[in-house]
């Protein structure tokens, strides 16, 4: 066996399951508190204004981020799962980089519910490691200790 | 037994993400206990029958509580008998004066100047907590703790309050638990940040929020119970 792409392999299950626990527990914590609480952060951004989007947005993301989190971390639709997280990870990232450009101050960017505090420039950052993540995730997460590989999953949303 | 069939298979994955999903988010929930102490009488203000009770989770040291006072007094007046307010300290962890100013209004509470201490404080608090200069680090909490103790004595003094009293106050460790304990109780209900303001029971975090759903909420509340 080649050893590259058996170490690519292995840095995708990495990439996949640290991608997973991180959304999970991201999400986790802002789905079990009420929304209106995240609608505060979204309202912050400056990007939505309308009240009832805002707050449907607020009931509805977290549990995006537990539900796409927990299939990476268990490998299902990884490829599916990867994209979504993938493309969550890039929008945050724009609307960061929307508020540092206009000068908004946020008091918390809200990725964790108000559980970790860091600067505007460090979230950036971040979400841009976890678009790293999601795009090794993409490539290869679902070679290793997969339920894609368990259930014969091909295609887009399958194995790699 | 485990599925055998692909499709099977893919199901009984689907399943177990949701059912993860779904019992993560539950046990966190659940991990929160109710907690609910009574407030002092002084924290309170209009009329103990009042159709709409309101709950504000403040914090003296946050300048977006203080923006809410104007708006939250206007209502008040607008519902006049109908409402009810009473206030909660919910002192935030990264506001270090936070604390010593909840206890301040309390002891000036305990003389039954709560609500002029809490307008004072908010009015002037870049004396009490002030900005540090352009470029410059904040001063050392020691020394901004004795500033903020020099503006509450200067308040109280103001406010004509039995200095020794309300001097002793501000060491008395039963002021620090009550404000404790509505930090817990903030803890319990899922606050998390200032100003959260509950209508009979509906929550509205921020001024916003406040502007946009809690006049509408409280008009469907009268209705109703008229």
């Amino acid at each position: 066996m080649n050893g590259r792409p058996a170490a690519d392999a292995w840095l995708g299950l990495a990439a996949r399951v640290v991608l997973g626990l991180v959304f999970v527990a991201a999400g986790t914590l802002k789905a079990a508190a009420p929304a209106e609480e995240f609608a505060l952060v979204i309202e912050t951004y400056g990007l939505v204004t309308s009240r009832d989007l805002i707050l449907v947005m607020a009931a509805f993301l977290p549990w995006l981020e537990v539900v796409f989190g927990y299939a990476l971390v268990f490998g299902f639709l990884t490829r599916l799962s990867a994209a979504v997280i993938g493309g969550m990870s890039v929008s945050f990232a724009f609307a960061l980089l929307f508020t540092i450009l206009k000068g908004i101050r946020l008091p918390d960017c809200g990725c964790f519910g108000f559980g970790m505090q860091m600067t505007q420039h460090g979230e950036l950052a971040m979400n841009g490691l976890w678009a790293a993540c999601a795009v090794q995730a993409f490539r290869r997460g679902s070679a290793r200790l997969s339920l894609d590989a368990w259930c014969g999953a091909d295609g887009p949303t399958g194995r790699t | 037994m485990l599925p055998r069939t692909p499709l099977a298979r893919r199901l009984w994955s689907a399943s177990a993400v949701l059912l993860a999903s779904a019992v993560s988010v539950q046990a966190l929930r659940g991990s929160v206990k109710p907690y609910a102490p009574d407030s002092p009488a002084y924290r309170q203000k209009g009329e103990p029958g009042a159709r709409v009770v309101i709950v504000e989770f403040s914090d003296l040291q946050c300048p977006a509580c203080r923006f809410a006072v104007g708006p939250m007094k206007d209502m008040l007046k607008l519902y006049g008998a109908d409402a009810r307010l009473i206030f909660k300290h919910f002192p935030l962890g990264q506001h270090k004066l936070a604390v010593p100013a909840a206890v301040a209004a309390d002891c000036a509470g305990r003389q039954g100047r709560f609500w002029e201490f809490h307008d004072l404080a908010y009015e002037n608090q870049l004396e009490w907590n002030p900005a540090p200069p352009p470029g410059k680090e904040p001063a050392p909490l020691p020394e901004r703790e004795k500033t903020a103790r020099k503006a509450f004595l200067s308040y109280a003094k103001k406010l004509r309050l039995d200095p020794a009293a309300f001097a002793a106050c501000l060491d008395d460790p039963a002021a620090a638990a009550l404000v404790e304990e509505d930090r817990r109780e903030a803890d319990a209900r899922w606050v998390l940040s200032t100003p959260t303001f509950f209508i009979n029971g509906k929550r509205f975090v921020g001024a916003r929020q406040l502007a946009e759903g809690g006049v509408p909420w409280i008009e469907k509340l009268l209705k109703e119970k008229r």
